[in-house]
């Protein structure tokens, strides 16, 4: 209305926003619909992980952690279940960008991953930093099988 | 609609029905004592409480329109409250080098300002609070004085960012002070009387003026209807000007936020801020209901009289009448406060120079030419 | 930007003398060595002779025995190409001084005090020789890129500085002397805007001086933002690198990531063997990352200027293409859809049928947007006419992107040099001659829309086929140098590779910085009321504009010059943990 008929141009627009819903979602009471290949956190899926810790290397923020575990600090282990491994990921340097999911070998082999990114884990807010860093129990059943795919892997380039 | 309490439309119902219980109560209990009903006048209706707890709730509803019109969900009832009771607890900081006596004091004074501005307003009845012959010139002094306070803050705050917007303000005030002026002078000239409540008594406005013609034939003919012209050109007008007494985008060059970081209240903290803030709140109410009166007839819509008066008469009060008369009011007010929210959403900020243009070039001629028709159709009729 | 007769650059360099550098792998892409006395000599008849005033960037880079440095020119070809005229001068260590090109090309000014920032390289008769991205605190002898000094020495200096009094002294003082200095010549008074105000999105710092409400003149500093990229890339292997080019900025992050791979697959040689479907992909992401950042671009110059409307609504549109993104590759910013050797996921049909209705939508909405814009008198009159730039001082002063086309400058990167998927496309490029601010909305309308046109027609006539080729992890030594149409304008990196798993040498000029001589020359003469739309028009990203700094010939040792040194806040600064210092 600053000359005389200014308000025309907006003027659709404004009484149609007047007459419909609002577009805001009102989030912890409503809830926002995340694509399928939203990439969320990574987690480890133990029975298909071969610990070749190929993830480990091509992580950009090194954020992944594979260590020996003794196994006589573990309650129900058996000796036929394989080598342990703590497989720990920290959430707060991860930056979630599928590196390790497609460095993985066991991919390559049967087309699923040992290491997802979830793409529903992603509220990880927490109350303070030991919640962030998430860790497994994995188990190396061969090691010489986990050393051919890690060679096998590194002769064919970058990922 | 869901019939519960976080319904907004219910809580506002709810808290009316309380506030309004507990005013017509006090005002019954203590009817035999004439001193103490002139301190509930004064202080509860339609005194401080009444503007304030009016100026929240226009606050809230011009945020509301506003935020729906941009497809948002916009602030819940009471967040105006919240805001005072924010500003109330934050530390308030004095900074080096200002004058610390303009400094700390103008901030009261503008809300002190502000309020004697909406005693003017008429509420319940055709008169305000305060009421006398000429009050419509004394309006537009407490506006003058109103901007040179702006003036004064920003420049003892030391900070050019300050100085920007305090010398903005003074320059748009008196860009904006002939237009509205003369936009209060045009039903004046009709009413015959500068006094508020003549005005409205004299039935010259938008809304009177046709239902005049079409229900007393014989004392209004048809070509009276000609007055709605200059008569909405000076509506329009008013409320621009409204606008930019409020400082309200596209007349906000004073304190725009994003480009001088608040202009004159950049260093206001605090209780100061409070009341600065409070200011403009109670002016938009004050201004708005002026404008409604003076425009809009003010409270009451006539063809209801015959039906609310001597309906319930305690003492000399006429409490129907004057419930009914508040609600038009009301209403008459949302309608200004909705066209200054639209103007609001739709147009953007002007530069200072460009708002000095368009009210000098543009709106002083207009609204002269209006008046000139106005006092050519008085002639005529 | 003239066309010259010739067709290929050899034709060119030959007929000037000069020495061309074998072998000549890519023909649009030309390195001469010329002796650093000639260099003003070369550039005058490249100015007279071949229309030539576009300089890229200035690279430097420090070899131990001299300097190397290299100058990219941009020359426009007879078949509409444009090419890149790469001068390399060395000089010696010990006698650091070059002449300064600024009297021929004014728009290197900032270029040449970067590489004296970093390297210490004096150039004769420069304006204004000063430095531009390290702190002020940093001693007057010490050059961060130099190999005499590693960044845990200057980090270490910097500390103790920071501690010292002294230091805060010196700061104080240096700010009340670059005030006073600029109060007392010209004006009344001086205002600063930044680090933090409200019409910035990121920390610059503007002093002008003022009388009344006119703006006399104006005092810049960048840096704020500066996080050791350059000096982060080296100590990553090539495809770690990846992820920390899409960091330089959250944007435009897409044009970075872009803009790496090219110039390494160019290193490599394998540039021609990219497979089309992953040249498709590539494409239809620049093009919707074009669009959010037009989106973005709109909103926040019309909540600059009071229309909070606009604002909002256009922001509300811009979200249905941050679920575009984010369906496509798994992320609203920092999409991470490159590799080296082509794209690392697929859009598959069904995501193609979902996507099209969905950008036909948007499409409507931008025309709405554009009828809403330059129609409202009240945003229009705000615009029209203010801060204009002529086309010779565009020229000039080396502006890229919309705000040269804006100035009727005809040059576009992705026809005239394309990349990606963009020779079997066909568009339109915008250009308008005014120079002022509404003609920079226009231009910036026009290509979004041009922008969802092109990512339908890309989405639609998609090829079959594979989506990256292998690449080894050792990339062969060599050189390589590339640019892309960012939505702000021309994004060019240049990665040298000296044959092991990471690079030698990273360099990045982004666009913001290539624009700024333009925004000191428009930001005179304007009021008080129209700087934030004026510095809104050339899109400032400081993040992109900050990211060089320090480079260590010391492998293996520290880095980051971090949080530390930065005056403000830093949220795109690259948080590392220890763990990293083991590399």
């Amino acid at each position: 209305m600053v000359k005389i008929f200014d308000f025309i141009p907006l003027l659709k627009e404004v009484t149609k926003n007047l007459l419909r819903d609002t577009v805001t979602v009102q989030y912890p009471f409503e809830h926002v619909k995340v694509p399928d290949g939203f990439r969320g956190a990574p987690e480890v899926n133990p029975e298909l992980c071969i610990v070749c810790k190929n993830c480990e290397k091509e992580c950009p923020t090194q954020c992944i952690d594979i260590t020996p575990v003794n196994p006589a600090e573990l309650q129900n282990y058996s000796l036929g279940q394989g080598k342990p491994f703590w497989f720990s990921i920290n959430l707060s340097q991860c930056m979630f960008c599928q590196v390790c999911e497609e460095s993985c070998p066991v991919k390559r082999k049967s087309s699923q991953s040992a290491i997802t990114l979830n793409h529903e884990r992603w509220r990880l807010a927490g109350y303070n930093l030991e919640e962030t860093i998430e860790k497994k129990l994995v188990y190396q059943k061969s090691k010489e099988k986990s050393k051919t795919i890690t060679q096998e892997v590194e002769s064919n380039g970058i990922n | 609609m869901k019939i519960s309490l976080t319904n907004p439309i219910i809580k506002l119902l709810s808290y009316a029905m309380i506030y309004v219980l507990v005013i017509a109560g006090s005002f019954l209990l203590f009817r035999n004592f004439p001193l103490i009903i002139l301190i509930f006048k004064y202080f509860l209706f339609p005194g401080i409480s009444f503007i304030l707890v009016g100026s929240l709730f226009y606050s809230w509803f011009e945020r509301k329109i506003y935020a729906r019109m941009q497809n948002r969900i916009g602030p819940p009832l009471l967040q105006p409250f919240y805001d005072i009771l924010k500003l109330l607890i934050k530390e308030d900081i004095t900074p080096d080098g200002v004058e610390r006596l303009e400094f700390n004091i103008i901030p009261p004074i503008q809300l002190i300002l502000a309020l004697l501005i909406a005693f003017f307003t008429p509420i319940y009845i055709a008169e305000g609070l305060i009421s006398f012959e000429g009050d419509v010139f004394f309006l537009l002094f407490l506006l003058a004085v109103l901007a040179g306070s702006i003036f004064l803050v920003g420049w003892s705050s030391n900070n050019p960012y300050g100085l920007i917007g305090g010398s903005r303000a003074a320059i748009a005030e008196l860009s904006l002070e002939i237009p509205l002026t003369l936009a209060f002078i045009g039903p004046a000239i009709l009413a015959g009387s500068l006094q508020l409540s003549n005005i409205i008594k004299s039935g010259y406005n938008l809304i009177d003026i046709p239902l005049n013609v079409i229900f007393k034939p014989e004392a209004y003919n048809l070509l009276n209807l000609l007055y709605i012209i200059p008569l909405s050109i000076q509506f329009y007008i008013a409320v621009l000007s409204a606008n930019a007494v409020l400082e309200k985008v596209p007349f906000d060059p004073a304190h725009a936020e994003t480009e001088i970081v608040g202009g004159w209240n950049v260093e206001l903290t605090g209780k100061k801020l409070l009341f600065s803030h409070l200011a403009n709140l109670i002016l938009e109410f004050g201004l708005a209901g002026i404008i409604a009166a003076i425009f809009l007839g003010g409270p009451g819509f006539w063809p209801l009289d015959s039906l609310t008066k001597g309906l319930l008469v305690i003492g000399s009060w006429d409490i129907f009448y004057y419930f009914i008369n508040v609600l038009t009011f009301l209403l008459k007010t949302t309608v200004v406060i909705f066209l200054i929210t639209v103007s609001r959403t739709v147009l953007s900020r002007l530069r200072i120079d460009q708002l000095v243009r368009y009210f000098w070039r543009y709106y002083l001629p207009i609204i002269f030419l209006a008046l000139l028709m106005i006092i050519y159709l008085i002639g005529v009729l | 930007m003239i066309k010259n007769e010739f067709q290929t650059l050899t034709e060119i360099a030959s007929s000037m003398d000069l020495a061309i550098r074998e072998p000549i792998t890519y023909p649009l892409d030309l390195y001469v060595t010329i002796s650093p006395d000639r260099l003003i000599n070369v550039i005058q008849e490249l100015k007279g002779q071949y229309n030539v005033s576009h300089l890229s960037t200035i690279i430097v880079q420090d070899l131990g025995e001299e300097y190397k440095l290299l100058y990219p020119f941009s020359i426009l070809l007879s078949k509409g190409k444009l090419g890149k005229l790469i001068l390399d001068t060395r000089i010696d260590v010990n006698n650091a001084k070059i002449d300064s090109i600024v009297s021929e090309i004014p728009g290197a000014i900032y270029y040449e005090r970067e590489v004296y920032d970093m390297m210490g390289i004096h150039f004769k008769n420069h304006p204004d020789l000063r430095r531009i991205l390290s702190p002020d605190s940093l001693p007057r002898d010490i050059y961060p890129l130099k190999k005499n000094i590693t960044a845990e020495e200057i980090r270490r200096i910097l500390a103790e500085r920071r501690r010292e009094k002294e230091a805060e002294e010196k700061l104080k003082e240096y700010i009340r002397r670059e005030q006073l200095e600029f109060i007392s010549e010209k004006s009344d008074y001086a205002i600063a805007v930044g680090p933090q105000h409200p019409a910035l999105e990121e920390p610059i710092r503007f002093v002008f001086q003022v009388e009344g409400e006119t703006v006399k003149d104006v005092e810049l500093r960048i840096g704020f933002n500066h996080r050791g990229l350059e000096k982060a890339f080296e100590n990553r292997t090539w495809s770690k690198n990846l992820y920390l080019a899409e960091r330089i900025c959250g944007i435009c992050s897409d044009a970075h990531q872009l803009c790496y791979v090219q110039a390494v697959e160019k290193c490599a040689k394998i540039a021609d063997e990219i497979p089309e479907r992953a040249k498709y992909i590539r494409t239809i992401l620049a093009e919707l990352e074009r669009i959010h950042s037009h989106l973005l671009w709109y909103g926040v110059l019309a909540h600059n200027t009071g229309f909070d409307t606009i604002f909002q609504v256009t922001w509300r549109d811009r979200e249905i293409v941050m679920d575009i993104l984010e369906e496509i590759s798994g992320n609203r910013v920092n999409y991470a859809m490159h590799a080296i050797g082509g794209v690392r996921r697929d859009i598959t049909q069904e995501q193609v049928t979902r996507i099209i209705p969905q950008l036909e939508t948007l499409r409507d909405r931008i025309k709405e947007h554009r009828f809403m814009m330059t129609k409202e008198t009240s945003f229009v009159v705000r615009q029209k006419g203010i801060a204009p730039l002529t086309r010779e001082e565009a020229l000039s002063l080396c502006t890229v992107g919309p705000n040269a086309r804006s100035c009727g400058i005809n040059i576009d990167i992705r026809r005239d040099d394309p990349y990606a998927a963009y020779d079997h496309l066909s568009f339109d490029v915008p250009v308008v001659t005014e120079g002022d601010i509404f003609s920079g909305l226009v231009i910036r309308l026009e290509e979004s829309l041009i922008a969802v046109d092109l990512a339908i027609e890309a989405l639609k006539t998609m090829p079959q086929g594979d989506l990256r080729i292998k690449v080894p992890g050792k990339i062969p030594p060599g050189e390589g140098i590339s640019r892309v149409e960012a939505p702000r304008g021309e994004d060019i990196h240049f990665v040298q590779s000296n044959g092991t798993n990471k690079p030698e040498r990273i360099k990045v000029r982004a666009p913001t910085l290539a624009n700024m001589p333009s925004l000191k020359k428009r930001l005179i003469g304007i009021q008080v009321a129209d700087i934030p739309p004026v510095i809104r028009v050339i899109d400032p990203c400081v993040g992109c504009m900050d990211r060089v700094t320090f480079i260590d010939s010391k492998k293996g040792k520290i880095l980051e010059l971090s949080g530390e040194h930065l005056i403000s806040r830093g949220n795109r600064a690259y948080r590392l943990g220890t763990r990293v210092l083991d590399f």
